[in-house]
């Protein structure tokens, strides 16, 4: 019985790990073309020799050209692209953290007229996605562009601006949290001389750490993953977000950049997927209010 | 005493009022409507002491309402015009353009000319012929306005200092282009260019409130509400304008011919697409929940990490790499393919395959998230449940069939709108694979394949080659606004949630 019983656990062991295998496939495949020093599309699963070829490229260091040989340095700017996104990211994690944990705090906390209809009005528009208004923010900031140049299209203030209409979802997040914490606490240090701002920030936030880190890293995550909006926003070369710029120095010569492009993926992929998997245990939680990873 | 805050409070204030009157009198007047309530609304907020929770409430619900709803406004508005190329800028802008177009008299006499510079800001011109007969001498002070110089024909004048380079001149040129100069005898000129000038007239002046007269061809032009061209009946003026079309973007979705295929195509795919991909990755993530969650199985922590790395890279990285092993000739994909059974299948390049390609990827991209969910829900199963159920003699497939699939389908179906109307516009999963493509033959708009709702509008609006349609493009968005409001009001009916006093 014993013994069926670890056979049939082995025979598990088996399946999921052939499983996964054939899942995580594509991810050693492209962490052994990023290595291959000749890294075309057609290269072999396993590189004849290893190489740094591909990584000096993306990183904008001297390389050797597989070709011809000659010594050369990337002329894509990859790292002012990673720059780019983690700056626009940052930024837009930080804003979105101030404007939502507020708003989070009043629909919590305080008891006012349209208290209930702004909570159905956030509830219903987080699940349209943003980007289905794509032409209308394109216009409004090739408008807003005409007066105040630095947040028009093709800047990164304009992208920023835009991403910061996503409140709702992350205002139901936060406001579900501070549900959690007791008000007494506030109600004396309020008795004790702290005034409304006072008892929020000094109180409230400092026990709401987690659920604002959530927040921010989340959206970070988000604001780095996004394709669609830096595509039609940004256009200078050196204003591109690691998402557009990496699409479009793959898609015009696919089979020549390969390479580059798989440890380029890898450079981009690896810090996202290790903050995912460190908080993936908080967002499952996040997901099922908001239904999907935006 | 004026403290910071207030300070602060009346800049804000006074920067929406300049904002509101811009909007205005560009013409944008739903846009400038909306601001003026949000304006009003934050001198409320600011200045009335009772409204004290709504400060707290206001910079979020604001970038909400400035970034997401009026967006929203502004798209349905959109896609009832005819905004587009062509016809991009308001009709006041257009009267502005049309109204500064400039026109070079033919058949008259036209002149060089040099500048010099005199004491202070005062310039002496001379005017000369190609040829160099005739001469003519005006001087002006360029810090005043000049409306118009007269000029006195002279012999060959001598001058003492150099006269202003080409370069100098277009430095002034803004305030010397409106000059009139006025020869005795003749048309009189205007400076066309830094060293040229010619008889040049406005190529059009207004007539009545709206109409437009050609000064050249003597014809009487009117702005045309329904095509968005200042027109004479026959001929049309470009720039056009954007107008009010009503419900002709949608009507031409619906029944024009070389649209109404492709959009049905669209439309079908869009759907099967969202439904195959839900299905999909519900199946194989419940299946492998079940797997990897079942009692005394060792290393659950491990799988369950493993398992979600797909999800956890993003997804323009994964469905880019994906492109690549998709490839036809070389893609390792097809390698392998080969290796079997000796052929090779376009996979991006044949309507159908293509379309397989999308939902494998998007498969791969989405099933940790069902994995996660459910091994969410199965957790909070208590035991008690299955105890109980083996103590009355039910068996494996049973208790699943009977406990164990109503419970997680309960609480996952809102999650299951929600993952649909997130692949409705899932546009990195299709775009970034496929481009839309391969192109559909028929269509008279850039449309392929494999191109869903969001794609389509993508394309439309910002994929040149065919120009931008921007308010065909906001009619389609229009529609996946109509679909995810359907799907969001089923949402909450599912999860009780209009019920539910929160």
């Amino acid at each position: 019985m014993i013994k069926q019983r670890a056979a049939i656990e082995l025979a598990k062991h088996l399946i999921l790990i052939t499983f996964l295998m054939l899942i995580l496939f594509p991810i050693f495949y492209i962490i052994s073309i990023s290595l291959n020093p000749i890294g075309s599309i057609g290269s072999d699963i396993i590189p004849p020799h290893l190489s740094l070829t591909h990584w000096r490229y993306i990183l904008g260091l001297p390389y050797t050209d597989g070709i011809t040989g000659e010594i050369k340095t990337s002329s894509f700017p990859m790292l002012i692209w990673l720059f780019n996104s983690i700056k626009i990211s940052v930024i837009t994690a930080f804003l979105m953290l101030f404007l939502s944990t507020t708003s989070a705090y009043a629909l919590s906390r305080f008891n006012f007229k349209g208290k209930k209809f702004s909570l159905l009005t956030l509830m219903i528009v987080q699940m349209f996605p943003n980007i289905m208004a794509m032409v209308a923010f394109y216009l409004m900031l090739d408008f807003i562009g005409q007066y105040v140049p630095s947040l028009g299209t093709d800047t990164h203030g304009g992208l920023i601006l835009v991403y910061l209409g996503m409140t709702p979802f992350n205002i139901w997040l936060i406001k579900g949290y501070f549900d959690t914490i007791p008000k007494s606490i506030e109600e004396s240090a309020i008795m004790d001389g702290c005034t409304r701002f006072q008892a929020f920030y000094k109180i409230v936030i400092p026990l709401s750490t987690p659920i604002l880190a959530v927040v921010a890293l989340l959206t970070f995550i988000n604001t780095f993953s996004d394709f669609i909006l830096p595509s039609i926003i940004l256009k200078t070369q050196d204003k591109l977000t690691f998402a557009v710029g990496i699409q479009i120095f793959v898609s015009e010569a696919f089979s020549n950049r390969w390479g580059q492009f798989a440890a380029a993926s890898i450079l981009g992929a690896f810090p996202i997927s290790a903050i995912f998997l460190c908080i993936h245990k908080y967002i499952v939680g996040g997901l099922t209010v908001g239904g999907s990873k935006g | 005493m004026i403290s910071i805050k207030n300070f602060f409070t009346l800049f804000v204030l006074s920067l929406g009022l300049f904002i509101v009157y811009k909007l205005l009198t560009q013409g944008y007047l739903l846009l400038g409507l909306v601001t003026t309530c949000l304006w009003a609304l934050t001198t409320i907020i600011f200045l009335v002491k009772r409204a004290f929770p709504y400060r707290f409430m206001y910079p979020g619900l604001l970038t909400f309402f400035l970034f997401m709803v009026i967006p929203i406004l502004f798209t349905i508005y959109i896609s009832f015009t005819n905004l587009g190329t062509g016809h991009l800028l308001s009709l006041t802008r257009v009267e502005e353009i049309l109204l500064s177009e400039k026109h070079t008299l033919e058949n008259t006499p036209s002149y060089n000319f040099h500048l010099y510079p005199q004491n202070n800001s005062l310039y002496l011109i001379h005017v000369y012929n190609e040829d160099e007969k005739e001469h003519f001498l005006g001087q002006f002070d360029l810090s005043k306005e000049n409306k118009s110089v007269n000029l006195k024909p002279m012999s060959l004048p001598e001058f003492i200092n150099a006269p202003l380079t080409r370069g100098e001149v277009f430095n002034y040129f803004d305030s010397l282009s409106t000059i009139d100069f006025i020869i005795p005898d003749r048309p009189s000129v205007k400076i066309a260019s830094t060293n040229y000038m010619a008889s040049i007239i406005n190529r059009f002046e207004l007539k009545g409130d709206d109409k437009i007269l050609d000064a050249v061809t003597q014809t009487l032009y009117w702005p045309d509400f329904t095509s968005g061209y200042y027109t004479n009946g026959k001929e049309n003026i470009a720039p056009g304008f954007f107008v009010n079309v009503g419900f002709s973007n949608f009507l031409k979705l619906f029944t024009n011919k070389s649209m109404k295929k492709p959009f049905a195509k669209v439309i079908t795919w869009t759907l099967l697409w969202s439904c195959c991909s839900v299905l999909l990755t519900f199946c194989l993530g419940i299946f492998l929940a079940l797997f990897v969650n079942s009692k005394h199985f060792k290393g659950k922590f491990i799988y369950r990490i493993l398992i979600i790395i797909p999800y956890s890279i993003p997804f323009f990285i994964s469905v880019l790499i994906f492109k690549g092993l998709y490839n036809k000739d070389y893609g390792i994909i097809n390698d392998i393919f080969f290796y079997f059974f000796n052929y090779k299948i376009d996979w991006l390049g044949n309507a159908l395959w293509a379309k397989v390609s999308c939902l494998l990827v998007n498969l791969w991209l989405g099933f940790p998230y069902m994995f996660l969910i459910t091994t969410g829900i199965l957790q909070s199963i208590p035991n008690s449940v299955y105890e109980a159920a083996s103590m009355d003699g039910a068996g494996k497939l049973v208790t699943f069939r009977k406990i164990t699939l109503p419970l997680v389908m309960s609480a996952v179906a809102p999650l299951l709108v929600g993952s649909f109307a997130f692949n409705l516009n899932n546009f990195v999963g299709i775009y970034l694979l496929t481009a839309g493509g391969p192109p559909m033959m028929e269509a008279s708009t850039p449309v392929g394949e494999t191109d869903i709702l969001i794609s389509y509008t993508y394309r439309l609006a910002f994929e040149g080659g065919r120009g931008q349609d921007f308010g065909m493009a906001s009619a389609i968005a229009l529609i996946i606004f109509i679909i995810i409001a359907f799907l969001t009001l089923i949402n909450f009916k599912l999860s009780g949630m209009l019920n539910d006093k929160r």
